[in-house]
């Protein structure tokens, strides 16, 4: 009976409820929208803002906020491609130097956050500029074009079925989840997220676990950069401009909210779907481009006013 | 005499359980009157009902003598206020970054045509007050320099200044010191000259017990009875508090323990009062008291073992080894665990259960092969390792903010002990904590007393130390 109250009282079930109520809605005005295709379809392009959101996720988790996301997407795509149309270098090399370049410059984000004692926000965002000019820098702000064979093949490759990015997210979901739910280090980005300074108390070495946090981050956003890469064919340094917004809505639907400590990496993906379905449905019924933004902000702020209510509700003291 | 409020079957809830059951209670004009229970007894939700903080069921109140009834809603606070009755709680503060006199002339009702005059000319009179009541008291000091004693004191007083005839104050007594304790009770004999009354919550028995007018004793929501002044004895308080025997913290046996290894040594302590240099040391299966009632010279140690003051001059050897602390988690991974008073905040993630804080804490070292932590590992520490200690059920499953206080210790304690600590420093752990806590809380510590781990425990009240520690410190030797 507990576990039943804590299910109802926990965002999965009204997301969940959101996500049907979205494609009821679809599948009246579209019939035959819901099929199995479609879904496949869907999440095969929503794969990499998922992946992406991963990233984002266990950095809000741990308390801090990354807006140099888009920028370093975009920076790791034009060095990737580089790599591989300059330096002639087999794609394969080339996605594992990425992202390990990737989760070196999440440690550097990382380290600034930690010793630099102003909020991730602004950090991130001064170094939102840097990254974005250095993936200009690349190719003097063209897009890099002659991706081999291969690499352009993988985002069509499946196996039973399911898209290689799609198996690739779930890998991620799982490594994800893993960290976070079954490791220490997890319970000390929960904790960090939760209080700082407490944590700190607790023999935490905060600064050492926000480094490790960005880090991963960057290692994800290396993988998103690769399949990226292999989806468009071509490297643009203007790529996943405002993607955060996308990430902060799903984040703000999937519960993970901007206080930290608490929320589930499954969540937010399940978040991604749902920004992802919204935005087809706004597609479908000829909503134009700079409608869907306002309509985006304001799914945003319903999702953290939704998620304040929910959160005010969820604790209730007992005391006399 | 003429009473000032009367309280006639307040109740919280309609079960038995209630908080408050069939409350009842009667204050007369210028009369000391205790209530006395342990935490938990219904005491603050009393002054929660009357602040308008918690609904009441049913009941009546009557103030003045006017008949006020109450069927499942919120006291109006101003109504209380209108008939004279003020509520000073323990949450009381001033604004800290202005001056004790601006704290009190903002107290004022003003008009929205008020707002054009010069607030000065009520100052003055603020000034003239806080002269005749406290005259070593500079009206121009800011109020985060102030203690909290000198904080609820001020609120009093600003409820004479308002118009109060009677006087509640919650959680007060327990969180002064013996010199707090003793101004508080001056200032309010010479209130109580000038006609006022005074309910003072309390959860122990204490001397000053005796000059109450009327105690009245608080178990499981209801007044179970009143002693007057004549008839006081604290044997039979305690008694009835408790609602059986009472035993004193005395009973807890001291062993007199051979000096084992030296666990800790902190050695060219320069203190910051004294400008000397100062050494301590701790051996194993010792508990060590200091006994500080000016708390300055342990608030030094305090902040080098935390890591809060990296530049003070030090040796610190734990085991013999030389261990570095220049930030907070570096105590805890040299096997020093902290829990003080004044970082209390700091101590519990307060949106997680117990269970969930001390399966934080027990994270590293619970951790297999890749920091992988086994499902049963974690379920033991949630579910089990507390209830094995004799942690109460209802406060496993609610956030740690939502817990006692003296809970949240015993809490601290063991989330250090998880950490893999072996060296305790305790700073006036059961301050404001009821008898039956402290005695609970001190058995625990005494379960420390055992090789390989040391206790330093830091006082304001000698008699706490002299019960069982093994060696007792004054403030000069440290």
């Amino acid at each position: 009976m507990i576990k039943l109250k804590r299910l109802f009282n926990s965002n999965l079930v009204l997301i969940l409820i959101i996500l049907a109520v979205e494609l009821i809605l679809l599948e009246i005005f579209m019939p035959n929208f819901i099929s199995f295709r479609n879904f496949i379809t869907l999440c095969r392009q929503s794969s990499i803002t998922a992946i992406l959101a991963i990233g984002m996720g266990i950095v809000l988790i741990s308390g801090g906020i990354d807006l140099s996301i888009g920028a370093i997407v975009a920076m790791l795509g034009m060095a990737a491609a580089k790599l591989i149309t300059d330096f002639q270098i087999p794609a394969t090399a080339a996605g594992f130097i990425i992202i390990i370049f990737g989760s070196l410059i999440g440690l550097l984000n990382g380290a600034l956050c930690a010793r630099i004692r102003i909020h991730p926000f602004i950090i991130t965002t001064a170094l939102s500029v840097i990254y974005r000019g250095t993936a200009n820098v690349f190719n003097n702000g063209r897009p890099v074009y002659g991706i081999p064979e291969n690499l352009l093949r993988f985002d069509k490759k499946t196996l039973l079925g399911i898209p290689y990015p799609l198996l690739i997210l779930f890998a991620c979901i799982l490594i994800a989840s893993y960290i976070l739910r079954k490791t220490y280090l997890g319970k000390y980005i929960y904790a960090i997220g939760l209080d700082e300074r407490t944590a700190e108390y607790s023999g935490i070495n905060a600064g050492q676990i926000k480094m490790i946090v960005y880090s991963l981050s960057g290692f994800f956003y290396g993988i998103a950069a690769i399949l990226l890469l292999s989806k468009v064919g071509s490297a643009q340094p203007t790529a996943t401009i405002s993607i955060e917004l996308d990430l902060l809505a799903a984040a703000a639907i999937g519960g993970i909210g901007f206080r930290g400590g608490r929320g589930h990496i499954l969540n937010i993906v399940i978040g991604v779907l749902i920004i992802e379905i919204l935005g087809n449905t706004l597609i479908i019924f000829n909503v134009g481009e700079y409608y869907r933004y306002i309509f985006k902000g304001i799914v945003l702020l319903t999702a953290l006013f939704m998620d304040g209510a929910l959160r005010q509700n969820r604790v209730k003291p007992s005391k006399i | 005499m003429k009473e000032l409020l009367r309280i006639r079957n307040l109740s919280t809830d309609d079960t038995a359980k209630a908080a408050l059951n069939k409350f009842r209670l009667q204050v007369f004009s210028g009369e000391l009157f205790g209530l006395i229970g342990l935490n938990g007894s219904g005491k603050s939700t009393l002054t929660e009902v009357l602040s308008g903080e918690i609904t009441a069921k049913s009941g009546q109140i009557f103030l003045d003598g006017i008949r006020f009834d109450f069927d499942g809603q919120k006291i109006s606070k101003p109504l209380l206020e209108k008939h004279g009755v003020f509520i000073v709680k323990n949450e009381n503060r001033l604004i800290g970054n202005l001056s004790i006199s601006e704290n009190m002339s903002i107290l004022f009702k003003r008009h929205i045509w008020d707002l054009f005059k010069n607030p000065g000319n009520k100052e003055k009179l603020v000034e003239l007050t806080l002269t005749e009541f406290f005259p070593m008291l500079n009206p121009d000091t800011a109020a985060s320099e102030l203690s909290p004693a000198v904080h609820w004191e001020i609120a009093v007083l600003k409820a004479y200044i308002e118009g109060a005839r009677l006087i509640l104050l919650d959680r007060i007594i327990e969180f002064c010191s013996d010199k707090e304790q003793r101004e508080l009770f001056q200032f309010i004999n010479i209130l109580r000259s000038k006609g006022l009354g005074f309910v003072i919550t309390y959860n122990k028995i204490a001397p000053f017990l005796r000059t109450f007018d009327r105690t009245g004793i608080v178990r499981n929501g209801k007044l179970q009875g009143i002693v007057h002044q004549a008839d006081y004895n604290p044997k039979l308080a305690a008694s009835l508090i408790i609602g059986g025997k009472y035993t004193d913290r005395f009973s807890i046996k001291k062993e007199q323990s051979a000096v084992g290894r030296r666990l800790l040594e902190v050695r060219d302590l320069s203190s910051s009062v004294d400008g000397e240099d100062t050494d301590l040391v701790l051996h194993s299966a010792e508990i060590l008291g200091i006994y500080d009632p000016v708390q300055d010279a342990s608030s030094t140690l305090m902040d080098v073992l935390s890591g809060a003051s990296p530049d003070v001059d030090k040796l610190i050897l734990v085991d013999g080894e030389k261990v570095n602390i220049t930030e907070e988690y570096h105590a805890v991974r040299a096997g020093i665990g902290l829990v003080s008073d004044k970082v209390f905040d700091k101590l519990f993630f307060m949106e997680l259960t117990a269970g969930e804080n001390l399966a934080v804490c027990a994270a590293r070292l619970s951790a297999g092969i890749a920091g992988h932590i086994p499902s049963a590992a974690e379920k033991y520490i949630v579910n089990k390792y507390l209830n094995g200690t004799g942690f109460p059920d209802r406060e496993l499953s609610i956030p740690v903010k939502f817990i006692e206080k003296d809970l949240q210790f015993i809490l601290a304690l063991h989330m250090r002990i998880l950490s893999g600590v072996k060296i305790f420093i305790l700073e006036n752990p059961v301050r404001g904590a009821d008898l039956l806590t402290r005695k609970t809380v001190y058995q625990r510590i005494e379960s420390l007393r055992k090789p390989g781990t040391g206790v330093i425990f830091i006082s304001t009240d000698y008699a706490e130390l002299d019960g069982f520690c093994d060696r007792i410190i004054r403030r000069s030797a440290i």
